[in-house]
This record gives C-alpha cells, structure tokens and sequence, in this order.
C-alpha cells in the first residue's frame, strides 16, 4: 500500500509514480479533506519517488505544514524534492493569446506595403541575375533548367491531356445543347475552338501547373530554406537567385507555352471526337468548320498569354519559397499562399489580355 | 535474466543492400547506463532505431521489458527518446513540447502537467523565460535540453540518448553526466545512449563498441584492454589519453 492510516499515524510506502498518480491523488485529497485524519507522517524505507511523487508529496508537506502535523522528512528524499524544487504557487499562463478579427485584419494590412516591397526587390534581384545570365557574366544553369523542365513540362503531359480532353468534351456537350434551339449546332466547333484557343486551354493550363510544379517549387525552395541550404550557397559564392530561381521561372516561362499547345490540340481532339458522335459531323467536316472558325490570331491571343503566366507562377511560388522562415507550419502556409496567389494573379492577368484585346479590337 | 531491461540476440539489420549488424547480441541491465560508441557510419543510430522499432530488421530478436519489440506498443510511457537534432515539434513552444508526453497520458491535471514541465526545465539546466519560445528562437544547445527535457518528462523506466553531450560546452555536458547519475540514484533509470562524448564514458557502468557489424561490451577499463585496432586508436588517441588521465 502506498498510504496507510494506522492510529493517526499515515506511513507511506512503495513506489510513488507516475502510474499510481490517480491512486494517490484522490487518497491523499480525500485525508486531506477530513480535518485531523492524521498528526503524523511517517516515511517507510520502500518508498520510492519519481518527479510525480515528488509533486504529491510536496503538497501533502505544505499541507502538513500548514495544519500542524508532524513530518519528518528523510534526508535522502528531502534532497530529491529540494533538486525538484516545485514552484506550486505560480499558474502558467500557457495559453496563446488569441487575436480578435479587427487586429488581424489590422495586421495583414499592415503588411501590405511590406509585402510589396519585399516583392518589387526579389522581382529586381530577378530581372538582375536574368540580364547577367543573359550577359554571360553569370553561368546559365541549362543542366537545372532541363530538370525543370523534365518535372514540371514533360512529367505533367499526362495530367493535362486528361483534364483538356475532357474539357473539349464538355464544352461541345453543353454548347451543342444550348445551340440546337437556334439549329446552329455546327457552330457548337466554333464555340469549341474560340473558347479553348483563346482562353480555357492556357487558362487551364496554368492553373494546373499553378498547383502541381509552384507548390513543389515553395515546398522544396521553403526547406532549403529552413535547413540553411540557401545560406550554405550564399556563403560558397553561389548566388542562389542564379542556382535556384533563374531556372525554375525560365523553365516555366518555356514549358507552359509548350503545354498549352498540347492542350489545345488535346481540346480540340476531344471536342471533335465527341462532335463526331452528337453532332453529325465527320472528322473531314470537322476539320472545314474548325478552318473557318480559326485564324492564326485565334491561337496566338492564347499562346501569348502563356509566357506571362509561366513568370507569375514561377516567380510567386519561388518568392514564397524564400519567404519561409519560423518552422514546418510556416512551408504549409507559404506554399497555400504560394498556390493561391499565382492562380489569383494568372486570372488577373487573363483579364488584363482580354480588355487589351478588346479595346485593340482584336 | 530477469534484470535484463533490453536483451538483442543475434541481430541482422539491411538497409538498401547494405548490412548493417551481422548478428549483434547485447543485453542491458536494469539499473545501469550503458553507453554506445562506434565509428561513424557504423550503425549506432540505426541500432537506437531499431531497438525502437522504427526500422525493420532481417532476423534476431529483441527484447524490451523481456517482451518482444512488436508489442512495446503498451510500453510507450515507459520509454523516453531524445533524437540527434532534438526532434522537437515545430508549431508548439518549449513548454508545449516537454508537456506533449505527459498530457498525452491523461493522468495529471493541466496545471500539474505544465509545473512537471517546469521543473523538467529547470533540470536540464534552462531559464524559465526559455518556456514561451519556439524551436526556432533557440539555440543548438538548447534544443538538445529541451529534447532531453521532453525525453525526461515522463520518468520513463528506460531512456535512449542520441548524442546527448554533443553541442553542449563542457561545463554543461559535465552537469548533464551529474544529473544522469542522480536520475539513476534517485529513480533507478535505465539509460542507454550513443555517445562520441570520452568524458561521459565515465558516467556509463558498461559501453558497448559497435565493431565489424557486431557489438563488444562491457565496462570501460574491459573494453580498454582490447586489442582491437579501432579501440586502441580510440581509446589511445591524444584527446582521449588527455581526458581519461584527469579521471584516473
């Protein structure tokens, strides 16, 4: 037994530990609570403490102390309780003091011009290093500019001929729908190729690579960061802009242009398949309507875009990677802004083209 | 047998092709502080792994508490892990992390949770102030206290160190060999730790040398006197003579 109340006299014995904690603590609170259960304390040569024990037996002392009750505490564990030394009197305030809504939002406000200033440098330690690369006075990393283009160009082909076959394939589904009350359903390959040219195939585009290749790049950049590999680079001379960010944004900057025309061929496919079953029309038809219906401009208003959107990503999602500090906590949240800001911007700058081409009467 | 608190018989360890432990065989006392040391590269973590049950291992047999390792699961609470880079997780503070063991068992109260936390502070030797920080905000050596606090934290029965001394200044890496020896005294802990520390070898009642994939044990002055190439390079290098003569 670990207490034993025997003529007033409580003995205690036995292994005073974490695993016994409950036991203890609610015998000890119930002899507390009667008044004068006990007026001696006695310690029994068994008795063995861990820092748990050691916790109760110093607010069973205090108790004693304060009621007048006889302890004697042997030297042996009175040296161990004094190297414990129990602060029992202080609350810990452990709590994290919570923000309310105006303060955050006071705060995230704040930080705007910061923000932006902290954009506008990395955006000119980019263009800085690009013109020296290009001046030849800083090596060009063709080596890592092949592996980016390898994982985010070649290894996303498949992803994106999916996604754009089955975008055809909705788009002359409800165009064909909609265009049969007018008995213009061969206009639905028009609707088709407008619509995936000049829009949703690098739109598409981009927002996949937005979410597969500009998270990998935070993630990854966001580690290195964390584990001082940027700072080892920078202390061996390497400028880690040249090593690291030149490569990603350029290879994006190549590889979405790239992509978008396998998407738009891809669109254009899986529209025709399917225009080819719901619409009457042979591939040979399909083919004339597609010729009326398209110009070179068509493609180009698309194919321009992608360059642009190819920088946005890259150069967001490297920011944010260099951005990184604090702990693992902080690469979730850079890489979801990462993510979440290049789509944003993509679609800004989607918006931008198409009121230019508008007022260009393009 | 039955002191043995750790008994690994004939234990083969592969990673990727590579052999690890061809047959290693040591056996851990209860009671007893039991230091590993090893080349680099020659498997002193990997062991510490597996005696965990992190990695998997080819054949042998490990015994933990005289159970078999794949049902230490119950043991949890009877064992404490200090990692070589401390491990400590990153969103929580100081406090947070050596309180993560202890309220995770659903035995003591909040506020008797955080005071043990304190004191676990206190005993490795850091400021109350380092309670509210982050990992991040501390130093190298103060990631290994609060590692070493949060591998204390719950009294466990048995104690794995990683490399507890390294990144310490002397002055603290000797308070921390002190405080082992009265953790032993005091609640009779059984600690096993890899170290490359000559100093803490005089805390440890056995060492066990991880040479040609297998383990030689025993107490220092035993393995000493090996004619080993490696031991007699280790134990006779300059550092080593220049530490081991202050002791003697």
């Amino acid at each position: 037994m670990h207490l034993t109340l025997k003529n007033s006299t409580l003995v205690l014995a036995d292994a005073w530990a974490l695993s016994q904690y409950t036991v203890l603590s609610t015998q000890l609170s119930k002899l507390t609570a009667q008044r004068l259960a006990f007026d001696n304390v006695k310690f029994d040569a068994t008795i063995y403490l861990d820092s748990y024990g050691c916790y109760l037996l110093q607010s069973l002392i205090n108790y004693c102390h304060d009621h007048n009750v006889n302890i004697t505490v042997p030297s042996k564990i009175d040296q161990q309780l004094k190297n414990y030394n129990f602060d029992q009197s202080s609350n810990f305030n452990v709590q994290k003091t919570q923000d309310n809504i105006v303060a955050n939002l006071g705060r995230s406000v704040s930080h705007i011009p910061q923000s932006f200033k902290n954009g506008l440098t990395f955006l000119g330690q980019f263009i800085d290093q690009l013109s020296q690369c290009l001046k030849r006075q800083e090596k060009f990393r063709s080596k890592t500019l092949g592996n980016i283009l390898e994982q985010a160009g070649i290894n996303a082909l498949g992803i994106i001929g999916l996604v754009a076959f089955l975008l055809g394939i909705v788009l002359v589904y409800q165009g064909a729908n909609q265009l049969l009350r007018f008995g213009a359903q061969i206009f639905t390959i028009n609707l088709l190729a407008i619509s995936v040219l000049r829009e949703l195939g690098i739109l598409m585009t981009a927002i996949i690579i937005a979410g597969r290749s500009g998270s990998a790049f935070t993630a990854e950049l966001g580690f290195m960061k964390l584990n001082n590999e940027i700072d080892a680079l920078n202390v061996m001379g390497i400028n880690p802009f040249n090593l690291l960010v030149i490569p990603r944004v350029v290879g994006l900057m190549i590889a979405l242009p790239l992509l978008a025309v396998f998407a738009d061929l891809i669109a254009l496919l899986g529209g025709g398949l399917l225009s080819t079953i719901i619409i009457d029309v042979s591939w040979g038809q399909y083919w004339q309507q597609l010729k009326l219906a398209v110009t070179p401009w068509t493609v180009w208003s698309g194919l321009i875009k992608a360059p642009f959107f190819g920088f946005v990503i890259g150069a967001i999602s490297c920011y944010e990677g260099f951005s990184v500090s604090g702990g693992s906590e902080d690469v979730g949240r850079r890489t979801t802004a990462s993510v979440v800001r290049s789509i944003f911007i993509v679609i800004v700058i989607d918006a931008l083209f198409s009121v230019i081409y508008a007022k260009l009467g393009l | 047998m039955s002191d043995a608190i750790l008994e690994v018989h004939d234990l083969v360890t592969q990673i990727k092709g590579d052999i690890i432990h061809n047959k290693l065989s040591v056996s851990v006392k209860q009671g007893e502080i039991f230091g590993i040391v090893g080349a680099s590269g020659s498997g002193k973590t990997v062991l510490l792994r597996t005696l965990l049950g992190l990695n998997n291992f080819k054949s042998g047999n490990i015994k933990v508490f005289g159970q078999n390792l794949n049902q230490l699961s119950q043991h949890k609470n009877r064992i404490g892990v200090m990692f070589q880079s401390g491990a400590l997780f990153s969103s929580l503070t100081v406090l947070h992390n050596i309180c993560v063991p202890i309220l995770e068992q659903n035995i003591v109260p909040k506020n008797i949770a955080y005071a043990i936390g304190m004191q676990k502070l206190q005993q490795v030797g850091l400021p109350d102030s380092a309670a509210h920080k982050m990992p991040q905000e501390l130093s190298g050596g103060m990631i290994k206290r609060v590692a070493l606090a949060r591998a204390l934290a719950l009294d466990a029965d048995l104690i794995f160190l990683d490399e507890p001394t390294s990144g310490l200044d002397p002055i603290s890496a000797e308070k921390f060999d002190d405080m082992l020896i009265e953790l032993q005294k005091t609640l009779g802990l059984t600690v096993i730790m890899i170290t490359h520390d000559l100093g803490s070898l005089s805390v440890c009642n056995r060492i066990g040398v991880i040479i040609d994939q297998q383990m030689t044990s025993g107490t220092v002055a035993e393995i000493q006197s090996l004619q080993h190439p490696w031991i007699m390079d280790y134990f006779n290098g300059k550092r080593a003579q220049s530490i081991l003569r202050k002791d003697n």
